[in-house]
């Protein structure tokens, strides 16, 4: 699938490990398929970029898709790896 | 039983006028663009089996009737998501229909329109509304209906529903789909994905196409299990072939195609052009306050307890007028009429006492019902309870609930109906349950009138802290009662939370107003019925007696609720109450059915008052003076209304023995007999038990309803045992002295019950995680 800029300096990392106001692509998604599903549904999916409005935090981070934003909790937050895309 | 009937009744629509379903995304304002089209001619209908809110409404289309269905909103026809989205799903794909009008967000395009490539799939007309467009506006972006007309195949109507733009263009669009029944272009998928779905179709033939064609590609994207070994055989090499041609997963291959279309079409759509607007830029700092890690939950808890305080004392203005009112005309207007009519006096009795009275009690109950219903709309189209429930998720989480349990649990502080409603907010089937089941011990206002004419008696120099004691008491209960739960019988995770954060938008009056009507319709008819039923047997039970000529009409003293109560008695012992204070137990066999009728059962045997009162009032009703008093308490209640704006727990009034009395609602006769018949510990653990034991019966019918008859019937059994088991604690620990051995055995004996009942649930809960699929057939029941 999309496997994008795997260099050193960029590496996947899981969500939470990322600054604040942050912008990604989704590399993939781990846990179970009913999660993943859940996900897609809403249109977090691998290949997406995605920006960080709120957080990360104890309480996990909020993210803007296109128009639309989207609570995480921090369960799932570890979960979503990325790779952060240069401003 | 009868709604069981109903919902069988309903169970095949007759869909003889032309039907237009609307369906969309959850969030899309596809509510109000019901509301728009229908207004007031709306029916709302419980789906067979289950109990998600599925509408239906009535328009007059080219001087035709048309029938409107709003359907919850859904994500995907491929699975995922609530019982109310299977719903959706399941009736977009059997049912035979004349049109889909499908809504989707201007402003959130490209992921509104991954359901649009699925419902073209299905083969029905359809109808897209690009609605909020003044979002996509705001955010700079310009609209190109015309262009994405022409790449649907399908209609496309610009709206902007909350404001009530673009109806009128709707309907002439929605005239001429009807006509020509345009079904547009769907997605084509690449031909060996194409192939195998003919052939995975074949196999299963579904019931409608549309049904046989996501049936296959559900198959083909792994979100379904074959149901047998020949089709998990041609589906094994189906997938083989795909991947030998195209080098990848036939999933990722559908899905691709799919989301990579919606790219495309959302690119036709929208052009972007200029900076971001200033909305984008509210919402931006609107949620850089709400979602504040330090202000979160403050902010949070203001909120709720805002909707608390207007609901609870702003519906106390109207409850009195409600409450007299309708007790003017349903009871003595009624008994009147039928006394004129010259039907015999215990018909009179049962159709103005019985009938009326319950029905009285019910229409008491609307004001702080309806305003409650009425800020849940408010909050839920404003956008900010995805918000609340993000907010709360960390504490809730402890104790094995997700985030937004905690909005029903201060709703309870109201009334437990609504709560236990407003509990379908959860998502997750396990933590719904939870939630619903732990309303009943969220001490509601009606209860606050006992606690107030107990306080006054045996607590009055500290009878604010002692009601403030069962209040908390009661939220421990229903958070212990959780925890319990989810180590026990309903053990699993919490979900991970995820949830859609809508843009903050200032709902419409009109659609606000029209939801709460419609689930205060529900309330009302629904919940009236169980209460009218068993305000009719509470109403019999005091007039007749067992008599040794048989059943005769008796004093209360030899009534059926006098031996009745008596009999029970002894059952009540170890909490404290003695044989002769029987009317106590009366009070609490009517306070299963409401609790506001507690304190008046206690003040009708201890002055003995009977039906024979209520006949002399039929004779001569003072119907007009009585609606007067009743209108005049509306202003009388908004001054205490805003003078008590501080206070909303009414707790100020304890300090004065005269208000504490009127808030009761007893009478001073009252007060000396609840003196003589309690001391001030077993008052205490009498109060225990009625915040504790079965709330009422509109709550009871509200669980059978969320949950089922298995789930209901669990906490009357755990709320009362448990009301009984704390009292009885309370009470022996208090007069442990008196009688150790006695007391130690009875103390004992509610440990290890309790024990047991944990060990029993923890067995249950194994069963069910041992049968799967037994407990999800029993949570979609729910």
């Amino acid at each position: 699938m999309n496997m994008h800029n795997l260099t050193p300096e960029n590496p996947s990392r899981s969500l939470d490990q990322l600054p604040g106001a942050a912008s990604a692509r989704i590399d993939r998604i781990a846990g179970d398929r009913t999660m993943q599903q859940r996900l897609q549904m809403l249109g977090i999916r691998p290949g997406v970029a995605l920006q960080i409005v709120h957080g990360p935090n104890k309480r996990g981070v909020v993210i803007q898709i296109n128009g639309a934003r989207f609570a995480i909790g921090n369960s799932m937050v570890q979960k979503i790896w990325v790779t952060e895309l240069s401003a | 039983m009868s709604a069981c009937h109903e919902s069988q009744g309903k169970a095949a629509p007759v869909l003889s006028e032309q039907s237009i379903v609307l369906a969309g995304n959850p969030n899309c304002g596809k509510t109000t663009v019901f509301n728009l089209l229908t207004g007031a001619h709306q029916q709302v209908g419980n789906w067979p089996g289950v109990t998600v809110e599925k509408r239906s409404g009535s328009l007059q289309l080219a001087k035709k009737k048309v029938s409107i269905i709003d359907l919850p909103g859904v994500y995907s026809l491929m699975g995922g998501g609530g019982e109310d989205q299977r719903v959706a799903r399941d009736f977009l794909l059997d049912t035979p229909l004349d049109l889909i009008v499908n809504i989707v967000d201007a402003s959130n395009l490209e992921r509104h329109l991954a359901l649009t490539a699925e419902l073209l799939e299905t083969g029905h007309p359809m109808l897209l509304i690009m609605n909020m467009t003044d979002e996509a506006e705001a955010r700079s972006w310009k609209l190109r209906c015309a262009e994405l007309e022409n790449a649907l195949g399908i209609p496309v109507v610009p709206m902007v529903a909350r404001k009530n733009k673009g109806r009128d263009y709707l309907l002439q669009r929605m005239i001429e789909a009807l006509q020509k029944k345009p079904q547009g272009h769907p997605i084509l998928y690449p031909a060996p994905v194409e192939e195998a779905l003919q052939t995975l179709g074949t196999a299963i033939s579904g019931q409608t196409t549309a049904r046989t064609r996501v049936d296959a590609l559900r198959l083909l994207d792994g979100s379904a299990q074959p149901s047998s070994d020949q089709n998990a055989k041609i589906l094994k090499d189906l997938r083989r072939h795909i991947e030998l041609i195209s080098h990848e997963d036939p999933a990722d291959l559908v899905m691709d195609r799919r989301f990579s279309w919606a790219h495309d079409m959302a690119g036709i759509a929208l052009q972007a052009h200029g900076k971001k607007g200033l909305r984008e830029k509210i919402n931006h700092h609107l949620d850089h306050i709400v979602l504040n890690e330090w202000l979160g939950v403050p902010i949070f808890l203001l909120v709720l307890y805002l909707v608390f305080v207007v609901s609870f004392s702003g519906g106390n203005i109207f409850l009195d007028f409600f409450d007299q009112a309708s007790a003017a005309l349903l009871i003595h207007g009624t008994g009147h009429l039928l006394l004129l009519a010259g039907l015999p006096d215990w018909l009179i009795s049962v159709i103005a006492g019985g009938v009326g009275g319950g029905l009285n009690l019910v229409i008491s109950f609307i004001p702080p019902i309806g305003l409650t219903f009425l800020f849940l709309a408010f909050l839920d189209d404003s956008g900010y309870m995805a918000r609340a429930a993000y907010a709360m998720d960390r504490l809730m989480r402890r104790m094995g609930l997700p985030g937004n349990a905690l909005v029903p649990m201060v709703i309870g502080f109201g009334c437990n109906v609504p709560a236990i409603m407003g509990a379908r907010i959860i998502e997750d089937p396990r933590g719904r349950i939870l939630t619903v089941l732990m309303q009943p011990f969220m001490s509601c206002s009606a209860r606050l009138t006992i606690y107030m004419a107990f306080a006054v008696v045996f607590f009055r120099s500290n009878g604010g802290q002692v009601v403030f004691a069962l209040y908390v008491l009661g939220i421990v209960v229903a958070l212990l009662t959780a925890w319990l739960l989810g180590k026990t019988a309903l053990r699993g995770e919490v979900m991970p939370f995820v949830m859609e954060l809508p843009p903050y938008r200032l709902p419409s009056f009109r659609s606000v107003v029209l939801q709460s009507w419609q689930r205060l319709k529900v309330f009302i008819f629904r919940v009236g019925k169980v209460i009218a039923v068993i305000g009719l047997v509470l109403f019999i039970l005091p007039g007749i007696g067992w008599t040794s000529q048989g059943l005769r009409s008796t004093d209360i003293d030899h009534s059926l609720l006098a031996q009745g109560s008596q009999a029970l008695v002894p059952i009540f012992a170890p909490m404290g109450i003695k044989t002769d204070n029987w009317p106590a137990v009366s009070g609490l066999i009517a306070g299963a059915a409401a609790k506001e009728i507690v304190i008046g059962t206690l003040n009708g045997i201890y002055q003995r008052q009977n039906a024979a009162d209520l006949m002399a009032d039929y004779r001569q009703p003072d119907i007009i003076g009585q609606l007067r008093d009743a209108l005049l308490t509306i202003p009388a209640n908004a001054l205490t209304f805003i003078r008590t704006l501080d206070d909303p727990l009414g707790l100020s009034a304890m300090t004065s023995t005269t208000a504490t009395e009127q808030a009761s609602g007893a009478e001073s006769a009252t007060l000396q007999a609840i003196a003589a018949g309690f001391t001030p510990l077993s008052a205490f653990a009498y109060l225990v038990f009625v915040l504790l034991y079965v709330p009422c019966a509109s709550t009871m019918g509200a669980l059978r309803r969320e949950v089922g008859w298995g789930w209901m019937g669990f906490s009357l059994l755990y709320g009362t045992g448990l009301a009984w088991g704390t009292s009885t604690l309370i009470f022996q620990g208090g007069t442990f002295a008196a009688h150790p051995a006695a007391s130690l055995a009875w103390i004992a004996g509610i440990l290890t019950s309790f024990g047991l009942l944990i060990i029993a649930l923890r067995i249950y809960g194994r069963r069910q995680e041992a049968s799967p699929a037994a407990s999800v057939k029993k949570q979609a029941a729910a």
